[in-house]
């Protein structure tokens, strides 16, 4: 399934709240949180870490992975944090008001 | 290594990273090392793309870009150095134009004259009286000042015995200069008998000399103290001319009635009041409607919508000019289709590929203002020397100087950035059918052509017609000159008409001469107010009508024949009875018959206004008002009996106006040899100025329409060429099949006809909204001739097939196996 427009860089922030982690680390925990569901695409995911970056909501740093291999690692700033915050709570306000439209409170008869 | 590169190798290391890591996975769940880099390298997708698009998420890089696409735009233009240069080419033509007609409208319309705060000033719109300009200045609280000002030519002359020199003098108010803002250089304050040198004049006639001021000079013999010398730059054309000195404004002859609308005016207007107000204001004071206009736009009179019309034409033809860069950006575009389409899949994304088409746009906007610019200076200067155009250039220059400045680079800047980005752009659009899409453009290219062509051409039928109607007047071996005689001199009446008596009678003494005559306002000019006997009307509400007066032989001369009654005899002279003679529409219109009596405003020297005279005969009408007009009701009184201080000598001779010149003068100066050198010349282009004036703009929308047939005639072609190079194998199957090369021909040009055919179609309506919309809004556009159009559809036709000949010539010549073989 298609991430929902600018929903990826929320989900790259929650992602980084466990820990720095790598591109593709990234994908692959997004793709099995969702159970699957959602797929990253490369040509998103890295723009969207570059923008990130940018905005200073996120640091990178070249490390070896477990595996002895040299990847860059994103973390999360302090910056990053309150952005995920203010993201996070802006989503759920939307999807409270999105789900009032599609269930409507059963209404009380007029007649 | 620069920032750049270092992100660069940052983002490749990133992204083999995430391939290595991917690929790990699936090793570890049991593929092998060389499957897993394939899949993983096929998951990650387009790598190119997915840099390109990061990068774009890099502060810096966008102007970057911007210099790398335009660096990749100009390379990729100069690969197609000839399409590119017919491109540039094309559209500097249409710049050139479009700058050319800019220049004059800014110089003479748009730019504020040179006064302080141009802003508030306005021009009366129709003559004005002295009285009501008077009421104007002292009632009106929307006006700030009021000036009045007529023209009027003199023989200047001074202490230095140098002859006499005639001079334009304006004559004006004192409000005048202050509504102007112009305070007159140095000298006492406005006096009568004042004079104010231009700078240009004084330079000319006194060599710029410092202690003028002072100086005793004279106008017709009348003395006039030089009050000082004008800013050097004042300007004030009246009527397209520049005077060359000032005087005020004679009150005996001109103040104050409120009847007598014969001069022109202008106001400043107070700072926060509207032209509309003030309109309004001064015509309830006055009891008569008066408008207020922008004072350049008031000055310009008539020169206006030619003007306007030209620049319309002018944008024409750049969108002609612009249509053709487009279609020879298509085809180009149609040639690299396998490039772009390359690019796409290799990651370049829609919008740069719009980026560097606008960039190519400004690449060659840049080239295309430059040499239009060029053209533009070397158009008006060549025009400056062309026979036609000169007199109109040289005329308007009157006016206010014409050159190019910092607005008008600014114009052909802005012009050519839009024209060329619309061309670079409209291919990408158009992609899908770039054939189709051509022949729309060269379809747009030949309507737009064809409404050029055809309002040239209605324009030019009307200015046939009419100078070949009749005008019921002889305009042909006919020589004029024109006089002024000082009244100082000629102080009573009975001078100034024996004066013209003597003249005539040594005109017609010169040998080859048939008959002479003297008169004015003939055949068109001047209008008076009348009441006819026994009527009794208030001033205002008495009618009008056109006035000539003319001696005895003069009506003989032009043919304007007599139907009833008599004509003026020599026996029509001072101390005589007044006689009139009208002509057969004011006879029709107002009843009237010789013998009845009407009273006429018209009047001169120490003549009465509302002087009483009998109508003696009838003439048959002439065209009096304009050469393209219907005559109206006129009234024409003796030159023997109504004293004239400037009138115009009439002699019908068979000899050419050079070889009497000297006679004609001679005939003057033996009766005053005071007077100013008079210019003597034929009579037919002397009537027809007017008219001729058209000649300009009508040559250039020629000049206009002829560049837009030959653009889309270019692109008609380059579109027929196209196709035919797209049809080759088709064109080898039929002709293998049997198809003679004569068949081809013939195919090749029907398909550039029926091009030519919708164009044609397409600019019916437009033809007609065009001629509708100007009838009614330029004199001189009549209906166009269905001759006239016959004559575009046949010019249209052979440039189609002209256009289209070399690739049917290419199509026939084809061998057949040649292109089988290819396909």
């Amino acid at each position: 399934m298609e991430l929902l427009q600018g929903t990826l860089d929320m989900l790259v922030l929650k992602t980084l709240q466990w820990g720095a982690q790598h591109g593709y680390g990234i994908g692959q925990a997004i793709r099995a949180q969702s159970a699957e569901v959602l797929q990253v695409e490369t040509g998103s995911l890295y723009p969207a870490l570059h923008r990130l970056e940018k905005h200073g909501w996120v640091t990178s740093e070249w490390k070896q992975t477990e595996s002895n291999q040299r990847a860059k690692y994103y973390k999360l700033t302090a910056a990053g944090k309150k952005q995920l915050a203010s993201e996070q709570v802006r989503w759920e306000q939307l999807v409270q008001a999105i789900a009032g439209i599609l269930h409507p409170p059963a209404k009380e008869s007029e007649s | 290594m620069n920032w750049r590169t270092r992100r660069e190798l940052d983002l490749d290391a990133e992204i083999q990273a995430h391939l290595h890591l991917a690929a790990q996975d699936r090793v570890r769940n049991g593929e092998t090392p060389e499957d897993a880099a394939i899949s993983a390298r096929c998951e990650f997708g387009n790598a190119t793309r997915v840099k390109e698009m990061a990068r774009d998420a890099w502060a810096w890089s966008r102007l970057i870009q911007l210099c790398q696409d335009f660096r990749h735009a100009i390379r990729s233009l100069a690969r197609t150095a000839g399409s590119t240069a017919a491109c540039i080419a094309t559209l500097s033509l249409g710049i050139a134009a479009a700058t050319a007609m800019f220049t004059l409208i800014d110089s003479l319309l748009l730019r504020p004259p040179p006064y302080p705060e141009p802003e508030r000033l306005v021009a009366i719109d129709t003559p004005v009286s002295w009285g009501d300009a008077l009421d104007m200045e002292r009632h009106a609280t929307t006006l700030q000042s009021v000036g009045i000002y007529r023209k009027r030519t003199w023989g200047f002359t001074d202490t230095s015995h140098a002859p006499v020199e005639v001079v334009l003098a304006g004559m004006v108010t004192r409000g005048f200069f202050a509504t102007l803002g112009i305070a007159p250089a140095s000298g006492p304050a406005f006096a009568d008998r004042a004079l104010w040198l231009t700078h240009t004049f004084w330079r000319k006639r006194y060599n710029a000399k410092p202690d003028i001021a002072g100086a005793i000079v004279e106008l017709n013999d009348i003395a006039y103290r030089v009050a000082g010398v004008l800013p050097a730059g004042f300007r004030f054309p009246m009527d397209g001319e520049n005077p060359d000195v000032y005087i005020p404004l004679d009150r005996t002859d001109y103040c104050c009635s409120h009847d007598l609308r014969t001069l022109s005016g202008i106001a400043r207007l107070n700072p926060d009041s509207s032209r509309a107000e003030a309109s309004d204001q001064i015509s309830a004071l006055s009891g008569w409607r008066y408008n207020l206009s922008g004072l350049q736009s008031g000055l310009m009179g008539d020169r206006v919508r030619p003007l306007l019309l030209l620049g319309l034409a002018a944008a024409l033809l750049l969108l002609v000019a612009a249509t053709n860069a487009a279609s020879i950006l298509l085809a180009r575009a149609a040639r690299h289709a396998r490039e772009t389409a390359l690019k796409i899949s290799l990651g370049a994304q829609w919008k740069h590929l719009i980026v560097e088409r606008a960039l190519q746009g400004v690449a060659i906007a840049a080239a295309a203002a430059t040499s239009g610019i060029v053209l533009a200076a070397l158009a008006i200067h060549a025009a400056s020397a062309l026979p036609g155009l000169a007199e109109s250039i040289a005329a308007y220059g009157k006016i206010a100087p014409v050159r190019i400045d910092g607005r008008v680079i600014l114009f052909a800047c802005t012009v050519a950035l839009l024209s060329a980005t619309g061309a670079a752009l409209v291919p990408l659009f158009l992609r899908r059918g770039a054939l189709r899409g051509r022949n729309f453009l060269v379809i747009v290219q030949i309507a737009l052509s064809a409404i050029l062509l055809c309002t040239g051409a209605a324009i030019f039928d009307r200015l046939r017609d009419v100078l070949n109607e009749d005008k019921g007047f002889r305009t042909d071996r006919i020589v004029i000159a024109g006089i002024g005689i000082p009244e100082k001199r000629y102080d009573t009446d009975a001078k100034m008409t024996g004066f013209h008596e003597r003249v005539v009678a040594r005109l017609a003494a010169i040998p080859g001469v048939t008959a002479a005559g003297v008169g004015a306002g003939l055949p068109m000019g001047m209008r008076t107010q009348f009441l006819l006997h026994g009527q009794s009307l208030p001033i205002r509400e008495r009618p009008w009508a056109m006035v000539g007066v003319a001696s005895p032989d003069l009506l003989r001369l032009l043919e304007i024949d007599l139907l009833h009654g008599r004509g003026f005899t020599p026996e029509d002279r001072s101390g005589h009875p007044f006689v009139a003679l009208v002509n057969r529409r004011f006879a029709g219109l107002y009843g009237q018959s010789p013998g009845a009596r009407l009273q006429v405003k018209f009047w001169n020297g120490h003549m009465q206004p509302w002087t009483e005279f009998e109508i003696v005969g009838v003439v048959a009408d002439a065209r009096n008002r304009g050469l393209d007009l219907d005559p109206e009701p006129e009234i024409y009184l003796s030159a023997f009996q109504i004293p004239l201080d400037g009138a115009q000598y009439f002699i019908r001779t068979p000899l050419p106006a050079a070889s009497v010149t000297a006679a004609f003068r001679k005939a003057v100066w033996s009766e005053d040899p005071n007077l100013q050198r008079m210019n003597v010349r034929p009579f037919a282009p002397w009537v027809e100025r007017d008219i001729e004036s058209r000649r300009p703009a009508i040559w250039l929308l020629g000049i206009f329409a002829g560049l837009a047939l030959a653009l889309a005639t270019a692109g008609l072609g380059a579109s027929i060429s196209g196709w035919v190079t797209e049809s080759l194998p088709e064109i080898g199957i039929r002709s293998a099949l049997g198809e003679t090369s004569r068949g081809t021909v013939w195919r090749v040009l029907a398909k550039s006809l029926r091009i030519a055919a919708v164009g044609m179609i397409a600019a019916i309506p437009g033809t007609y909204v065009a001629l509708v919309l100007l009838r009614n809004r330029i004199s001189g556009i009549g209906e166009a001739r269905p001759a006239s159009i016959m004559a575009v559809a046949v010019l249209i036709v052979a440039a189609a097939l002209v256009s289209s000949a070399i690739p049917a010539y290419r199509a026939a010549r084809l061998n057949p196996m040649d292109v089988l073989r290819r396909t």
